[in-house]
């Protein structure tokens, strides 16, 4: 394990204890990325601040279920903000208009106001460039699976495509991904 | 050996793009091979590595505080379990020693599940003077692999502890949730989730959303940080 990931491991366990100070410091260092990708899930600056306020919440509360052994902080609250954006935009039914947001997003658009130590530049650098080694069709997949919610089916309707290509491109792409970026996260 | 198909469930899984139905069937295969979970988790891990490269926003100033705020007023509706030596408010002493004895009958007799149900129901003789209930929980299947745990309720602060051992590991997207089946609702009421440790072994203290008058005890498996209504496959219960 690597020492931000233990240290991170450290907070959630003092978190878990009712360390409100320890949860400061995670909120601190990650409530920026977080509002990043729940915005890039949602693009609604007041339907992300709810799910902000949702999600650190159950950090707050769930801090005792955290498992360092299976997954890192990071991953665990990005997994926790994902899965609440993308319970957001089911139960609005807003599902049409931000797929068609998404798809025409570009993850790597500027738009860099700062960084909060934890999603670093080295590891935007990183996975960007893991992404660009995607091909065009298997990247549009996976940012399709992990930014809008919709289904394997749903997003076999929305490109055209049969669901057992849809299927391939995912598995392709989720695989070169990891092997673009393997070990440096 | 983790061949093409899993490979490719894994990845529809990692990224929540399975079915319903898909992904509880393919739940059943991650409980049952260690070697897919990892793999599983590895692409969680991996797809969760998305979020770097989204465009950077600043998170309003205002937000800390309101978020903040939320937590201190500690009233939220949804997860009430806290770690199992931190209940969520004082309670008596009683289900804490019972809870206590109850680790201890856990610890001595979990090989031995027979014995342990006619002990639990002795206990469960012994509570009656303090108005507790013990239920035992199985596997829904009457197979071994989600083990065992035994629940002590204490109406009269609507808390309860839970204790369970032998249990799996969830995959990494996914948490063990507590339900309470009372009559009175239309739904089976949240308790919260809990966690598993590298032992199989499960300790927790829950407050439920609601209050119960008396009902049955449901474990399922859901996705992370637990839903407010069931959705995922129960996999143990009370009898």
């Amino acid at each position: 394990m690597k020492s931000a990931d233990t240290e991170n491991t450290r907070l959630l366990s003092r978190i878990a204890q009712g360390d409100e100070d320890a949860f400061t410091l995670f909120y601190d260092q990650f409530a920026h990325g977080l509002y990043s990708l729940v915005f890039r899930i949602l693009n609604d600056a007041r339907e992300t601040e709810d799910v902000l306020q949702e999600g650190f919440t159950q950090i707050w509360k769930k801090a005792a279920t955290y498992d360092g052994n299976r997954s890192s902080a990071f991953t665990w609250a990005v997994m926790i903000m994902r899965n609440k954006a993308i319970d957001h935009i089911r139960s609005r039914q807003r599902q049409a208009r931000v797929v068609e947001e998404a798809a025409l997003a570009s993850p790597d658009e500027p738009d860099v106001q700062e960084d909060d130590g934890v999603f670093q530049n080295e590891k935007k650098v990183i996975v960007r460039a893991a992404l660009e080694k995607i091909p065009e069709e298997q990247r549009q997949a996976i940012q399709l699976a992990f930014f809008s919610g919709l289904t394997q089916m749903q997003i076999a309707e929305k490109l055209g495509e049969p669901l057992g290509t849809v299927k391939a491109r995912i598995r392709r792409g989720l695989l070169k991904l990891r092997d673009s970026m393997n070990g440096a996260l | 050996m983790i061949d093409e198909r899993k490979e490719e469930m894994a990845a529809l899984y990692a990224l929540g793009v399975l079915d319903p139905h898909e992904a509880r069937a393919f739940e059943e295969e991650l409980r049952a091979n260690a070697e897919l979970r990892q793999f599983v988790d590895d692409l969680v891990r991996h797809s969760a590595a998305l979020a770097h490269a989204v465009p950077e926003k600043t998170a309003p100033e205002h937000l800390k505080g309101k978020v903040l705020q939320k937590i201190r007023a500690g009233n939220e509706p949804g997860s009430t379990v806290v770690p199992f030596t931190r209940p969520a408010r004082p309670v008596s002493w009683m289900p804490w020693a019972m809870a206590a004895a109850l680790a201890v009958f856990c610890g001595l007799l979990f090989s031995d599940r027979a014995k342990l149900k006619s002990e639990v129901a002795e206990l469960q003789k012994q509570t009656d003077v303090c108005q507790m209930q013990v239920a035992m929980l199985g596997a829904m299947d009457n197979q071994s692999r989600h083990g065992v745990a035994v629940v002590i309720w204490d109406p009269s602060s609507q808390t309860g502890v839970l204790q369970g051992e032998d249990m799996p590991r969830p995959a990494a997207n996914e948490d063990y949730q507590l339900w309470i089946v009372d009559s009175k609702y239309s739904q089976p009421v949240n308790a919260g989730v809990f966690s598993v440790d590298g032992k199989g072994v499960a300790k927790a203290v829950f407050k439920p959303d609601h209050p119960i008058s008396g009902g049955k005890f449901a474990v399922s498996i859901e996705k992370k940080g637990g839903v407010s209504q069931h959705e995922g496959p129960i996999v143990m219960a009370s009898k």
